[in-house]
Parts: C-alpha cells; sequence; structure tokens
C-alpha cells in the first residue's frame, strides 16, 4: 500500500493501470495434485498471459514423484493446454517455463527441505524473485504441522522489511473450533497472520464480488433487504458429482464441514452483512464478522437441521453408486453426503427471516445460488382464483455456473381473464461475460502476491463458523444414527423437505 | 446466422431484430453497451471481429457503419448477424452509399439500445473533433486511432486539437502494458526519486510519444523522446534513471521484454503487441472521461517538446516542469524532434485550440509549416 502511494506513476485516476505483482514466486506443496493441475497451473498461466504475474517469475513443484525438472515442465504445459483459459502463447509459455523448478522429496524430509531452501536462495539470484515467496500448501491439513515445521527449520519463513513470505492453504480450515484453534496458531508460530492467506474460491468468483455491488450501488434494494420485506432466504450448493476421488478425505468430514463452514456461511455473512465504512480489508471483515457473531441456531437442532446419504440410482442417465458403495468408504459411515441447516440472525434488520443453507453431492444439477425470497404482497385486489398460481417474488443470484441474477415476479398471463402466474426476468452476466472473466484461483493467486487481503477469510471468521457448525455437529454425533438416504440425482432427502414444511416453505428448485 | 437487407431503413432493421429475438427465445437484454463502429467499406471486417471478441466481457450491440461511394443514390445495405457469427453481441452492418454516407447519425439513432452508454469508434481516420461529429456526438465515449490513420506524423497535434473529454485514442490503450510494467518496477523498493528518462521508439509510434509525455508528467523529470528502429515497430526501450541506478524496459523484437533494474538479474517477460480485440475489452472498461490520458496529451506532450527544445539546459527544463503549467513559450517553437519525411502538405492550423492546448498546438504546427 505504501508503495502504492510512493510512487508516482500510480494516479488514482489511472483506472488503466493493471496491479501487476512485484517480483515473486510460489511454491507448490502437493504440486501432482489435482487441485494443482486443475485449478493452479491453469491460473498462473493465465495470469502471466495477462501480463499480471512479474517478470522472472519463479514457479517450484514440491512433491514425493521422483521428476526432473523437464518431466515438470511437461506435466504443467499438459495442464495449461487442457484448462487454462486464455490462449496458449509460446512466448509467454517459454518465459514462464524458464522459471519452473522441482524439488523432489517427502515432508520428513530435511535433505528436500533443505534443497528447496537453496533453491529459492537460487533464484533470487538468477530470476531475480527478490526474496518473496508464497508457500500453497495444496496438501492434506495433516501434513501441515511437518512442512511448517521444515519451513521454519530451513529458515525459510524468516523474512525481512523489503521481502515478504506469504502462506496460502485450502480449506478445511480444521474439522471444529478446537482444531481450527491449534491449526491457526501451529500457522501462526511460523507465519504472522497477515502473511496466512485461507483461499475460499467462492470468494474470488465475480458474481460474489458482484453480490456487494449489488446491494451497495443500488437503490432499489436496499430498502426491501430487511425482514419487512424478506420471507426467508436459501443458500443452496449443490453437486452433481459423488464423492469420487476425494473419499479418504471426505470421509468423517461430511458436506457440513466441507462446504457450509466456509463456502455457505462466507455467503450467507455477504448476502445478510450490513454495508461496510468501506471495502477494504479490515472494515469488509468487521461486517462479516459481526453477522456471523449474531448467528442463531435453532432451539432443536435435530428439526432445524437435515443430513443424508446419497444412495445409488441413475443420474442424468448414468448409472451410479451409492455412498457407502464408493471405493474407500467404510460400508457403516455415517457421513453425511447432504446437508441442510436453519440459521437465524439476530439483529434488527434480519429478526425472525429464517436462512436456509443446504449443500450436497450428487443432486439434482451442478448449482450454487442465494435466493432472497420475499414476503407475498399484503393484499392482493384480484379474485381468489386469479392468483393461484402466484408465488412469491424472488431475488436469486446465480453463483455458478451461469453466473448472474434472476428476478422472480407476477404477470398477468395474457387473455381476457385476469391471471396472475409467475415469471422470471434474467441478467445472464453469465453466458457471455464468465468466457472472459477471470478464474477464481487467478483472482485469489494475484491477490497473494500483491498481499491483498479482502478475499481471504481470517482467523476470526473461521472461528466464528466454527462455532456454528460445531453443536450441529456435536447434536447429529450424538443422535448416532445413519443419514437418510436420498436417490442420487435427486433434490435431497424428505428431511430436508420436512424441515421447510415445518415452517410452511419449500426449497426452491434450482 | 447472418440476415442481409438490402436497400432497406432503420425501422425494417428493428423490425427484423425484434423478430429475430422472438424467433430465437432469446428473451434477454444483457446487453451493456451500444458500440458504433466508423469505417470504410471494405475494411470493417477487423473491427467487427475485435468487437465481436470483446463483446465476450461487454456483452453490446455493435453497429457498424460503413461508408461506401458517395456517388449514385442514396441507399442502405444491413446485415444482421447474431450468435455465433457475432460473439456474445449482435452485430448490425450498415452499408451506406451517395449521399446517405454523411447522414450516418440519422440511421444509428433508431438502433441504439435504450438508456445504455454508446461508444463509438472510428477504426480508420478519425473526424477533426470526434465530439462534434453527428455520430460523436451521440457517444459518452469516442475512440479513435492514430496508429491507424495514414500520417501518424501529425496525429498527435490533432487529437490535441480535437480533444474533448470523453475522447480517447488506441494509441494509448497499446501502452497499458508497458505502462503497468514501468508501475510495477516503481513499487519495489528502493523508492528513490526518478532524476531523468529515455524513451526509445520508431519514429513514426504515437504510443512512444504518449509513453514519454505520460512519464514526464508523472515524473516530473527530464524526458527524452529518442528515435529507434524501424518504422513501425512501436515502443523499444524505456529507461529511468534514479541515483541508485537505472531500470531499464527493452524490447527490441515486439515480443519480449527485458526487465533491468541495477544490481538484480535481468528478467524476461512477454510483451507482445496488444491485439485490437484486447484494447477495445479495455476501452470498453470504463466509460468516464479518462483524465491521465487527457492530461498527457494536453500538457505532458509539450512537456517532451520542452525538454527536446533545451538539451543543455535540464534544470530549467524540470523547474518548468515542476510549476506543471506549460508557460507560453513565445517564439520558442522549434522543436524537430520527429523526422518529417511526410508529405509536405501545409495543414490547417488547428482551429480554436481547447483549454489550456494552446503551446502545444502551437509547437505542434510549426515544424510542419516550416521547410
Amino acid at each position: 500500500m505504501t508503495a502504492a502511494l510512493s510512487n508516482p506513476l500510480r494516479d488514482p485516476r489511472d483506472k488503466r493501470l493493471p496491479r501487476i505483482a512485484g517480483p515473486s514466486g510460489i511454491v507448490i506443496f502437493g504440486v501432482t495434485g489435482d487441485l494443482s493441475r486443475k485449478k493452479l497451473m491453469p491460473a498462473i498461466y493465465d495470469l502471466a498471459n495477462r501480463g499480471l504475474l512479474p517478470p522472472g517469475f519463479a514457479l517450484v513443484g514440491f512433491a514425493r514423484r521422483d521428476w526432473s525438472r523437464e518431466d515438470f515442465s511437461t506435466v504443467v504445459h499438459d495442464a495449461v493446454k487442457q484448462y487454462a483459459r486464455t490462449p496458449f502463447s509460446e512466448d509467454v509459455w517459454r518465459h514462464l517455463a524458464e522459471g519452473f523448478r522441482f524439488v523432489q522429496g517427502s515432508f520428513d524430509d530435511d535433505v528436500a527441505f533443505d534443497t528447496l531452501a537453496a533453491t529459492l536462495a537460487d533464484l533470487d539470484e538468477v530470476r531475480g524473485t527478490g526474496g518473496n515467496h508464497a508457500f500453497y500448501f495444496s496438501i492434506p491439513p495433516d501434513a501441515f504441522p511437518v512442512v511448517l515445521k521444515q519451513l521454519k527449520r530451513a529458515g525459510m519463513c524468516d523474512h525481512s522489511e523489503d521481502q515478504w513470505r506469504r502462506v496460502v492453504i485450502e480449506k478445511p480450515f480444521g474439522s471444529d473450533l478446537k482444531t481450527a484453534q491449534e491449526l491457526n496458531s501451529l500457522v501462526s508460530d511460523v507465519f504472522p497472520s497477515e502473511s496466512v492467506f485461507r483461499i475460499d474460491h467462492y470468494l474470488g468468483k465475480e458474481t460474489v464480488q458482484n453480490l456487494l455491488a449489488l446491494r451497495f450501488a443500488n437503490q432499489m434494494y436496499e430498502p426491501i433487504w430487511n425482514a419487512h420485506y424478506v420471507d426467508h432466504v436459501q443458500i443452496t450448493q449443490a453437486e452433481d458429482i459423488g464423492v469420487g476421488g476425494r473419499a479418504g478425505y471426505y470421509d468423517g468430514i461430511g458436506a457440513a464441514r466441507d462446504v457450509i463452514q466456509n463456502h455457505l456461511l462466507q455467503l450467507m455473512a455477504l448476502t445478510a452483512m450490513e454495508e461496510p465504512g468501506s471495502f477494504d480489508p479490515t472494515n469488509l471483515r468487521r461486517e462479516k464478522v459481526k453477522v456471523l457473531a449474531a448467528v442463531r441456531l435453532p432451539e432443536d437442532l435435530m428439526a432445524g437441521t437435515a443430513r443424508g446419504q446419497y444412495a445409488a440410482g441413475w443420474q442424468g442417465g448414468e448409472k451410479v453408486p451409492g455412498y457407502l458403495d464408493e471405493e474407500g468408504i467404510a460400508a457403516s459411515s455415517q457421513t453425511e453426503t447432504y446437508a441442510a441447516v436453519k440459521l437465524l440472525v439476530d439483529n434488527r434488520r434480519w429478526a425472525g427471516v429464517p436462512f436456509y443453507l443446504r449443500t450436497g453431492k450428487r443432486l439434482g444439477k451442478r448449482v450454487s445460488e442465494i435466493a432472497v425470497v420475499f414476503k407475498r404482497a399484503p393484499h392482493l385486489p384480484f379474485a381468489k382464483g386469479d392468483t393461484a398460481e402466484l408465488g412469491s417474488n424472488a431475488l436469486v443470484i446465480r453463483v455458478q455456473p451461469d453466473e448472474g441474477i434472476t428476478i422472480r415476479f407476477g404477470s398477468k398471463v395474457p387473455g381476457p381473464a385476469m391471471e396472475v402466474r409467475d415469471v422470471s426476468m434474467d441478467f445472464s452476466y453469465g453466458q457471455s461475460f464468465t468466457e472472459a472473466s477471470p478464474e477464481a484461483y487467478e483472482r485469489l493467486i494475484l491477490d497473494v502476491l500483491l498481499g491483498e487481503p479482502s478475499l481471504f477469510p481470517q482467523d476470526e471468521e473461521v472461528e466464528l463458523s466454527w462455532r456454528i457448525l460445531d453443536p450441529i455437529e456435536r447434536a447429529w454425533a450424538k443422535a448416532r444414527t445413519q443419514p437418510e438416504p436420498y436417490g442420487s440425482g435427486s433434490w435431497g432427502p424428505a428431511s430436508a423437505d420436512a424441515l421447510m414444511a415445518r415452517d410452511g416453505r419449500a426449497w426452491r428448485r434450482p | 446466422m447472418i440476415i442481409d437487407l438490402p436497400s432497406t431503413t432503420s425501422s425494417k432493421i428493428n423490425k427484423a431484430m425484434v423478430d429475430l429475438r422472438e424467433k430465437g427465445g432469446t428473451v434477454t437484454l444483457g446487453r451493456v453497451l451500444t458500440l458504433v463502429i466508423v469505417t470504410e467499406e471494405g475494411s470493417a471486417e477487423d473491427p467487427i471481429e475485435a468487437a465481436n471478441g470483446a463483446s465476450f466481457e461487454h456483452p453490446c450491440r455493435v453497429i457498424v457503419v460503413a461508408r461506401g461511394s458517395k456517388r449514385g443514390a442514396p441507399r442502405m445495405d444491413a446485415q444482421i448477424r447474431v450468435g455465433g457469427d457475432a460473439g456474445a453481441s449482435e452485430v448490425v452492418v450498415l452499408r451506406l452509399y451517395g449521399a446517405l454516407v454523411d447522414h450516418g447519425a440519422s440511421i444509428v439513432v433508431p438502433l441504439l439500445l435504450a438508456d445504455a452508454p454508446v461508444v463509438a469508434w472510428w477504426s480508420g481516420a478519425a473526424p477533426a473533433v470526434p465530439a462534434d461529429d453527428p455520430i460523436g456526438a451521440l457517444a459518452t465515449r469516442r475512440i479513435t486511432d492514430s496508429a491507424g490513420t495514414r500520417r501518424t506524423a501529425g496525429a498527435l497535434a490533432d487529437r490535441l486539437s480535437g480533444y474533448r473529454p470523453g475522447d480517447t485514442d488506441l494509441t494509448w490503450t497499446r501502452l497499458t502494458t508497458w505502462r503497468g510494467l514501468l508501475a510495477a518496477a516503481l513499487d519495489q523498493p528502493p523508492h528513490g526519486k526518478v532524476t531523468s528518462v529515455e524513451v526509445a521508439g520508431a519514429s513514426d509510434s504515437v504510443s512512444t510519444d504518449l509513453l514519454a509525455a505520460w512519464l514526464a508528467l508523472q515524473l516530473r523529470c527530464p524526458v527524452r523522446r529518442i528515435k529507434a528502429g524501424r518504422t513501425g515497430s512501436g515502443v523499444h526501450t524505456v529507461t529511468l534513471s534514479r541515483r541508485e541506478g537505472s531500470i531499464r524496459l527493452h524490447r527490441p523484437d515486439a515480443r519480449t521484454a527485458t526487465l533491468s533494474v541495477t544490481e538484480q538479474p535481468d528478467r524476461e517477460v512477454a510483451l507482445p503487441r496488444r491485439s485490437l480485440r484486447d484494447c477495445i475489452a479495455e476501452e470498453l472498461r470504463r466509460l468516464e472521461p479518462d483524465d491521465v490520458y487527457a492530461e498527457v496529451l494536453c500538457r505532458g506532450v509539450a512537456l517532451v517538446a520542452k525538454y527536446a527544445d533545451a538539451p543543455e539546459s535540464t534544470g530549467r527544463a524540470h523547474s518548468a516542469a515542476s510549476d506543471a503549467t506549460p508557460a507560453p513559450s513565445g517564439g520558442r517553437t522549434k522543436a524537430p524532434r520527429r523526422s518529417r519525411t511526410a508529405v509536405p502538405t501545409v495543414r490547417d492550423a488547428p482551429a480554436a485550440p481547447v483549454a489550456d492546448a494552446t503551446v502545444p498546438a502551437r509547437r505542434a504546427r510549426s515544424p510542419r509549416t516550416r521547410p
């Protein structure tokens, strides 16, 4: 920030000028994994192609596999060709690839980490990365302690005034409040908290950022964005795929910890929070924390939540196995693959407005959305039958796919009779926009390199989220029941519908 | 899908577009702006392609006014392109003939999207004062391309004399990557003051002139514009000198740049010339007047000329630069920093210079009127 102020070439009015990261490099632990190949490598290439990476950028892979630098380069090349968003340019690739290094070793191997330290020092020398390095932990959380210890031992986390070292961690940020706090203290032993970047890729999505614009740049939504007009809010994240290759990680964690704790609670915080004083990270975080701290759980946790497990079935024309038949899953597993919770927010704006959060695997289709459902008009001056088909007005923010906004409202059916029926109006930020809009990971990786923390949840938000989820998880664990099975390709278990029915509501079909 | 409407009118085009929407089932009107491209008949396809590409970021309606021969009866042929043939936009190509050539605006008005901003883009030669042009007057943002004109030598002076807020030029857009890299280089310590600057580029590169002007304006230190490389090769080298050493960004081949900073290893980065599509996408991103461009054009260019005038006494020029107002330069108008190999036509002096453009207009005019 201070650099930007003292830089005479940065004029606040000059909005064309891109923020290009300073000299730096990134080290990926677990570079052979899916995330790394499908998201990180393409995102790094796309950033380079857009000219947002510094000249002399370095990418260091660290993994157990016995690869040479060329092997690594080939892997990245294939990943980029297959998954990158922007067209492939030989020039961009050549310069980027010159900065590739690969260090082979396991996490308990002192020699490997010494090699890594030497590699970074060499990069500072040859590529001019200037001692600025980000460590991306694309590894299971149980490997964090040993890697952090190694980084510390090899002196890779010491940074001086003019250099930075940052660490990037992926979810899960612990598995409950206690482990989250342990993880936080473990990481903060080695890296100061402003150097820790927790990736929640939802927050890097354009639509999620657009939610702030929608709410705070417009006059017409804010007056109705409260308990006077809003009946309830549904936040949905549905996947059509099963647990797939993530069985080892997923079993024992479950849908609530995997998705509700981070993505959905973050979306809820952004939907429900008050207007921040400004969009700087501290102010934004303060408002999110306020609303998360105001969340109240339903009295009867079992009645206010639902969980399910997908059973075998047909989905989209394909026969798919049930969760318990998946490879690597115990036949007696009580891990839920569907979770729905009802939350209340105790503040003036939202008193009495329930927020329903649901997520699941093998549901009808892949979709994420926030639906703000409004109350019905207090009086309908129509004959009784005329409005039978009329539902509630709704404003739906479609996060993925087909990003955009839908408004549902009543309209007269053409013809002699006065008959009112629901229609929807689409703003398709989506279909045309997505192609050219940056991937979430591009934005987030660039923000890490720039040291721009607004889109990353901090300790306090993570801990508050666990405070919300922990009692629910405890209630589920205490019940010791098998999650209710639901057919693959359906919209979840019957108990989830019952949860809504008890409140006289129903889930939207996204 | 492409639909041809020979010898048609605006209302017929509008009707055809509504029909298309109803038949095609696309009920959404997610277009964010109307882009009017003014071009000569026969050179419309490149700009259309660029606009289609940019439409993936900015869904828009593109209206192409292709000016044909002025001879013969007035006539308009239209073509509507939607779907795969138009990116994420809808394109209406209007080919005008006869007297109609000069009345493009009357056809464009009924085709503009309701309530959406209008951007005008002259892909070739631009009117002297774009804002006063009938089509330019409809637009909030007017894009010209000085590099697209046949004679680049007087291009900047023309842009300056015709400047109104909302004007922008693609020669400025093409610089964004250069400017970004230079700004990023200065983000890094040591944050010492830049004491002098050299900007080298092809003699016909308007972008190089603008880059020098920008640096002179922002860094407030002597800036020299040096001619280097063959014509058409764009910007070559920028050297920023500081007490702590220099920063040099060098692109010899229009593809790869090397960033050399004193006491640091050389770093290479791909720095290709920007495609038209990228430039247009960037232009459409912001629709308010570009104040920085305005200042660079109205004041920066004059500053560079002043430094060129006073090669021996940089100190004086420097203090003048710090005042940040181009002092009336009286008779000191000799600034031959470009070779004038272009056709020696004596062009009209820019009429009625805009606010604080007096000096550069004089300066730009004088070398050309001299043999």
